[in-house]
């Protein structure tokens, strides 16, 4: 299969999953949630880790430096990359059985030693500090199920993102550098979620998770693994 | 509740630590860049090499013979003709002239396509004075006659045509030379090829001495290609500096084509520049390298890629910045940015690292 068909194909089950996820919140919204009613607020937050083997092409608009305007565009990547954060989710559970994570936020720095990147952006040299990178990961509406034995909840969900990148760049003014700033990517992800909690009591529990990305970037990009503390029945 | 609240406490505390060392990423200094152009084919474009002077020493002969070079240069060009204050064009002795023909015969056997190139400078044949040579050009049959003897110079060389080098010449010499090139272009043309040397200007009015005295909208249109001198980018008193900035050259062959001229080259210098107390001279790579050893100073790279470095002799304090193969090939791949029709003039044989020719020809198709 071509890189062009996989994405066609990604998207698809992006829009698939969109829905399903939208569905859900439209038909349970403004349902006052109480242990004995079929749906339930989940509550979440932690730290994660994430790992790109691929990291997102950025790009730059038009600047202007003291000796010339650089043209807008692609500035590349700044190659495999790992990243350190937290992160803070909000969904639901269905009929004890169905998951439907909304939205969360997470914001990540990079983590490791990484070497300069050269690129070139109409005719001039850029330079991109990966060390100054962050990330802003927005997970979006999913859809996972749950199960639970005795103490233990496991559940496994798909999940979609949406993901900032930004990173500083600098271009080559002759024998002096100029600031361009930050250059930035948005991109869309679509994550495989697996966790394992352990209840403490029937609205408290931790968990760990995993997240191997479907489409992040590209097919199979990497993943996420965390902590993560959940309140909600 | 109690180990509730304790786990709680330990995943605050836990994502508390993960927040400075999620900003502890550094940069890996004993790393090489990251080039992401690094063994990417380079675009194929027509090769020109400039030679200061009418013959070649054994360097520069070896490096013309070498097959590296030849596929990736297809024009030579020798700065070797200068008109005199007398309306004659030098060398004018039968050795001299004879030796250029022979070599230039030489060279086109070997396939290379040889043009003689016409430098407007005093009769020292170093030194630019554009108000004499303005007063020259303003004389129409001084004009008439240096046309006519560059036409015989370059049939008695059996050269392919003629580029012209005009320098540092006041804006008021626009339409006299204008004229002049008009006359050669009649001369010439279409027997044998002209070309100009154009100065690198980015701007209107120009940002470059003499600039302003080169008419491209009128002067493209009489000539076969038009070679922008994107040289010399720190000069001329300026701060130390790189000899060329690969998106200054960018901005000054876009200018030229968007005043019609439609055949261009960008010029990429071979030589460097020792920035000193007395001013600024030209050093070839391996003088730069010699210098670099005797005075043990380590050798870095600018922005552009451009190797430099900082010494001290008798006189002060020097800076010095040169190209080698990294840095050429670096600015050849940024220039994918111009149109595959933009060809490459290398200026100055001789004073390039010796590993260049064999490191374009290896990145290219």
């Amino acid at each position: 299969m071509s890189c062009r068909g996989c994405s066609t194909w990604v998207l698809r089950r992006l829009r698939t999953a969109s829905a399903c996820g939208a569905l859900g919140a439209v038909l349970f919204a403004g349902e006052t949630p109480a242990r004995a009613e079929s749906w339930y607020w989940q509550l979440a937050f932690g730290p994660a880790t994430q790992w790109l083997p691929q990291s997102p092409r950025f790009s730059l608009d038009a600047t202007q430096t003291p000796l010339r305007t650089v043209g807008g565009g692609d500035v590349g990547t700044i190659g495999a990359t790992s990243w350190l954060g937290g992160y803070a989710d909000m969904g639901f559970a269905i009929s004890d059985r169905w998951q439907i994570p909304v939205v969360g936020i997470g914001v990540y720095a990079p983590v490791g030693s990484y070497a300069l990147t050269h690129v070139t952006r109409d005719g001039s040299f850029v330079e991109l500090q990966p060390w100054t990178a962050f990330l802003i990961d927005v997970p979006l509406p999913g859809i996972g199920v749950r199960v639970k034995q005795r103490r233990w909840m496991f559940t496994g969900a798909l999940r979609t993102a949406v993901v900032i990148a930004n990173v500083q760049a600098r271009v080559a003014n002759g024998a002096a550098w100029a600031d361009l700033g930050r250059v930035s990517a948005t991109l869309f992800a679509v994550r495989a979620e697996i966790t394992a909690c352990r209840r403490f009591d029937p609205e408290t529990r931790a968990c760990v998770w995993i997240a191997p990305n479907v489409y992040e970037v590209g097919i199979a990009n990497g993943g996420s693994l965390g902590l993560r503390w959940e309140w909600g029945p | 509740m109690n180990r509730s609240f304790g786990v709680a406490l330990a995943l605050v505390a836990l994502l508390a630590s993960a927040a400075p060392l999620g900003g502890c990423a550094a940069e890996d200094t004993s790393a090489d860049q990251t080039d992401q152009a690094s063994g990417a084919a380079l675009t194929p474009r027509r090769g020109a090499v400039i030679v200061d002077g009418c013959s070649l020493d054994t360097f520069q002969a070896e490096a013309l013979a070498s097959p590296s070079a030849k596929k990736v240069l297809k024009e030579v060009v020798f700065l070797c003709a200068v008109p005199r204050y007398d309306g004659t064009v030098q060398p004018s002795d039968p050795s001299a002239l004879a030796t250029l023909a022979a070599l230039v015969d030489k060279l086109t056997m070997a396939g290379y396509s040889v043009r003689i190139g016409v430098s407007f400078t005093d009769e020292t044949g170093t030194r630019y004075d554009g108000a004499q040579t303005a007063s020259l050009l303003a004389d129409a049959s001084w004009r008439g006659e240096v046309t006519a003897a560059l036409h015989t110079f370059a049939v008695t060389s059996h050269a392919a045509g003629l580029e012209i080098d005009l320098q540092q010449l006041p804006a008021t010499a626009r339409a006299d030379v204008t004229a002049f090139m008009g006359a050669l272009s009649t001369a010439v043309r279409p027997a044998a090829q002209l070309v100009l040397l154009a100065p690198p200007s980015v701007s209107a009015p120009s940002d470059v001495v003499g600039g302003d005295a080169i008419d491209l909208v009128a002067i493209a249109p009489l000539v076969d290609r038009v070679r922008v001198m994107t040289v010399d980018f720190s000069c001329c008193g300026g701060m130390p500096g790189p000899t060329i900035d690969s998106g200054w050259a960018v901005d000054a062959v876009r200018f030229a084509g968007g005043l019609g001229a439609s055949n261009l080259d960008v010029a990429f210098p071979l030589f460097g520049v020792d920035f000193g107390p007395g001013g600024q001279r030209s050093v070839s790579w391996l003088e730069a390298q010699g210098l670099a050893d005797s005075h043990q100073q380590p050798i870095v790279r600018g922005p552009t890629g451009a190797p430099n470095f900082h010494y001290q002799d008798g006189d002060g304090a020097h800076a010095l910045w040169f190209d080698d193969a990294v840095s050429t090939i670096d600015t050849l791949d940024a220039w994918s940015v111009l149109s595959p029709d933009v060809g490459v003039v290398y200026f100055g044989l001789g004073s390039e690292d010796p590993a260049l020719w064999d490191a374009i020809a290896r990145r290219l198709p």
